[in-house]
């Protein structure tokens, strides 16, 4: 019986295993890499020798060749032994090896290499990287803010970790290094600040994310779903951000940042689940603005949840406790419509995912206009058409609305889908269902980790000095330098007391 | 495997379980109010009435009516009759024409509370005539009699001189011991239904009223009030005018002294008050003048409670609950005795009243 839930036998991979595959000399290295259009192999006269020099083309910065190596490599009368390239090159990373692994990795990552003969074991290698191709530091576009720094990370790992390192440059920024991926052997920058940051949490990470076994790693959202505690959950376990400013901060609330080669965003854990929450905003802004914006915020995606579940179990079961007044708006709109709340809901929620999702498919300007059509005419036509009532079209857009209001596009998503476990339940079993809807995403959220601490800390298990920086921001005197709940020691009373007193600015 | 069983079981109770029975709010016929009259065989006549909404938001008002026995079966009659489920959770008020009220309420009542549709909030009402005609009838202020009702009783509960009465307060008092209920009475009156006064009950039974003169001093007796209108007689060398006092606060005390194992009643009735319209040869600057309408005031207020008190005990109805006074305040409290001694009780009532505002003239 149920054989059909049985997991079939994992089939065999067949593929090579590229990243062990190193050549065993130099011949044939240069053989098969000459198979590649983009890698050049050519002899060059100097004063003393017929040298050869090999690079991906691709790779090096051109310029960096023409004008710092190869005069110096042509006219150096010095230039006798491969050794010493080392003494006449303007360059401080020529290094000579004749270990074939390592020349072939330097290789592949722009460094050109100087032979004496055209298969000569001892090699010089000389670092020429590429970075005329990289984009500029630019504005944060899916984290905008209107006050507050602007920059945002981009694909390039040194200047993601040059950004960093700016906002703290004190030695106790720590990067460790990790490569992982088989094919891409992507550069993976674990950053902390030594001494904050739990000991215990950062081994949790170095440890999961050196058992990754992937081939190609082309963002950092692959890390995040990997090393994600529970992978089944639509919540996000682990903060993805853009914003250099956020990284900062919250290293120095002792998380841990994750940045990978080829991202532009960076990871942060271990998270609770009211940071998802909270925009850098909040801290820029006076802490009554910052800590009303966030409680808006915390309204919206209650209402964007709760709002179309709400309006189906009430339609459909509990037309008792419609106030008096709001009957007849709400049958009247109803009147000529000839699907249950049920549907009717489902066939609005619907279309306004497809706009959204087509939205975010299409390029900017034609996205705008999608948006206009799709939200005033086919809002607007199927009203009329008597598909939908206006008071749920209301309803609906509003919600749509308030779930833009996370400041994490990862949360923003989740908080889009968990409205539709909530109609089913509400079409189903009124009211009750919702409870029990509700029931299922708590323990579920209550079971839930990040990076091995609970997901609704500071709120369950409750640490009241962590509430401060929850569902209000309180003024920065009062707020606790860095969370308790993320493992750092739990301040004495007389030191909060210390830090509440307001101090005299004119002392 | 454990595991995968579960996993079906939830299932199945997910496709299984879709016996709620539905009440979609535009496929059910909502009845804001229901109406009894007794007919002259004994037999009930009930009238309903529920709104029909159009798609342009106007709303009409249909009524149905029945004959029957039995409430419920009356329901069940009138259900014959209508295009879609007659339901009862927006009932909003229900009436009782006076010769049904007089014949016992308790039976309906009863099988209102235990509707679980029905809320506690639900306004009772005695009419004074039939309440077919009042909900059949059009009137200018509303598209609905229903709603114009339920609106007309809860806006003088707020301002006027309505004591709170709803569902729940008349079960309270009807099942309380030492205490008897009271609703509203309301007639039609022209274009426009009417508010007459408080209809008295011996447990379920109507046995008399108040007017709505007499229910100003019944609100603040009960449980004291802020609101509810008082007009009064000013005479002054021979000159002869009306005062009208609006109530800012009411305040009533209970004093008991037993003797001879018989309770006897010293009322305290305090009002502050404000005075609204004066004849105008009064110059309200003069202290003496209002002094002089504190006075009249005083007088008059007390004359009409000590009237309705008499009156209670005369009708043998205590509405005012002076029994479950006497219960707050005593061991051993027996109903049955209070009730034989409660007609020749010596019930006093004084009364104090204080203007504090005369409007902006000063």
């Amino acid at each position: 019986m149920m054989k059909w839930f049985k997991k079939k036998p994992k089939e065999q991979s067949h593929t090579i295993d590229l990243s062990d595959n190193t050549y065993s000399d130099i011949r044939e290295l240069v053989d098969n890499a000459k198979e590649s259009a983009d890698f050049i192999h050519y002899p060059q006269k100097t004063v003393h020798h017929h040298i050869y020099i090999s690079y991906y083309k691709a790779m090096i910065d051109g310029e960096l060749l023409h004008r710092d190596l190869l005069p110096y490599l042509i006219h150096s009368k010095d230039f006798k032994n491969i050794k010493d390239l080392k003494d006449i090159l303007p360059i401080e990373s020529v290094t000579i090896t004749n270990d074939i692994k390592e020349i072939q990795n330097k290789l592949l990552r722009g460094f050109i290499v100087v032979q004496l003969g055209e298969y000569d074991e001892e090699c010089a290698v000389i670092r020429a990287e590429n970075f005329a191709t990289n984009r500029p530091v630019s504005v944060s576009e899916i984290e905008f803010s209107v006050i507050g720094p602007k920059e945002a990370f981009i694909e390039n790992l040194d200047s993601n970790l040059y950004l960093i390192r700016r906002r703290l440059p004190v030695p106790e920024l720590r990067f460790k290094e990790v490569v992982i991926g088989k094919f891409s052997k992507t550069r993976v920058i674990i950053a902390y600040l030594d001494g904050v940051a739990e000991k215990e949490n950062l081994n949790t990470v170095m440890q999961r994310i050196k058992d990754i076994e992937l081939e190609v790693i082309p963002d950092s959202s692959y890390l995040e779903q990997i090393i994600s505690d529970n992978t089944k959950s639509v919540f996000p376990q682990l903060i993805t951000t853009e914003r250099p400013d956020r990284v900062v901060a919250m290293l120095n609330y002792g998380q841990i940042a994750i940045l990978s080669e080829g991202s532009p965003q960076a990871l942060l854990g271990p998270t609770g689940i009211s940071e998802y929450f909270a925009s850098p905003e909040d801290y820029y802004l006076s802490w009554l603005l910052g800590s009303l914006f966030r409680f808006i915020r915390f309204i919206s995606v209650i209402f964007s949840t709760f709002a179309t579940p709400l309006y189906v179990a009430v339609l459909t079961y509990h037309y008792q406790m419609i106030p008096k007044d709001l009957l007849a708006p709400l049958i009247s709109s109803r009147v000529n419509i000839p699907f249950p709340p049920i549907l009717e809901v489902l066939f609005l929620e619907l279309t306004i995912e497809l706009l959204r999702e087509a939205g975010a498919r299409l390029p900017t300007k034609v996205g705008q206009t999608l948006g206009i059509v799709g939200g005033i005419v086919i809002g607007q036509a199927s009203v009329e058409a008597g598909l939908t009532s206006n008071i749920l079209l209301i309803i609906v857009s509003l919600s749509a609305l308030a779930s833009f209001t996370t400041p994490i596009y990862k949360m923003a998503n989740t908080i889009r889908i968990l409205r539709f476990p909530f109609i089913f339940f509400a079409a189903l079993w009124g009211g009750v269902g919702i409870v029990l809807a509700m029931s299922f995403i708590l323990v579920h959220l209550l079971r839930l980790e990040s990076l091995g601490r609970p997901y609704l800390q500071p709120i369950y298990p409750p640490r009241l000095l962590d509430m401060t920086d929850t569902i209000f921001r309180l003024p920065y005197n009062r707020l606790l330098k860095r969370p308790i709940s993320l493992g750092t020691n739990l301040p004495s009373k007389d030191k909060v007391k210390e830090m509440r007193k307001k101090k005299d600015i004119d002392e | 495997m454990k595991k995968k069983y579960r996993l079906c079981i939830l299932f199945l109770i997910f496709i299984l379980a879709g016996c709620v029975p539905k009440e979609i709010i535009d496929e059910v016929q909502l009845i804001h109010a229901i109406g009894f009259d007794k007919k002259p065989d004994e037999s009930i006549q009930g009238t309903i009435t529920y709104p029909v909404f159009n798609m342009d938001g106007n709303v009409r008002v249909e009524t149905l009516t029945a004959v029957s026995h039995t409430s419920r079966f009356i329901r069940s009659k009138l259900n014959t009759q209508s295009p879609k489920t007659l339901t009862t959770g927006q009932l909003r008020v229900v009436l009782f024409n006076d010769r049904f009220a007089e014949k016992g309420i308790i039976e309906i009542v009863n099988s209102l509370y235990r509707d679980p549709n029905v809320g506690n909030r639900l306004f009772l009402t005695v009419v004074n005539g039939s309440t077919n005609e009042l909900l059949t009838k059009k009137y200018t202020a509303s598209a609905l009699p229903s709603m114009y009702l339920a609106d007309l009783l809860d806006q003088n509960i707020k301002s006027e001189n309505l004591p709170k009465t709803n569902l729940h307060v008349f079960l309270y008092s009807y099942y309380g011991e030492g205490m008897d209920p009271f609703l509203p009475i309301v007639k039609t009156h022209k274009k426009s239904i009417q508010l007459e006064g408080i209809a008295l009950f011996n447990k379920d039974k109507y046995v008399g009223k108040l007017n709505h003169r007499q229910s100003f001093a019944f609100k603040v007796l009960l449980d004291g009030s802020k609101s509810g209108n008082y007009e009064v007689e000013v005479k002054k060398e021979k000159r002869k005018g009306h005062a009208v006092i609006r109530n800012i606060k009411g305040t009533t005390t209970y004093d008991i002294k037993k003797v001879n194992g018989v309770p006897q009643f010293n009322i305290k009735m305090k009002i502050l008050g404000e005075i609204h319209e004066y004849p105008h040869w009064l110059n309200l600057e003069q202290p003496a003048n209002i002094a002089l309408i504190e006075k009249t005031l005083k007088k008059q207020l007390q004359d009409e409670a000590q009237g309705i008190v008499k009156k209670f005990q005369k009708l043998k109805v205590d509405p005012l609950g002076l029994g479950d006074q006497v219960r707050r305040r005593e061991k051993g409290w027996d109903y049955q005795v209070f009730k034989k001694q409660y007609p020749s009780m010596k019930i006093k009532v004084s009364t104090e009243v204080d203007v504090v505002e005369t409007g902006v003239i000063e």
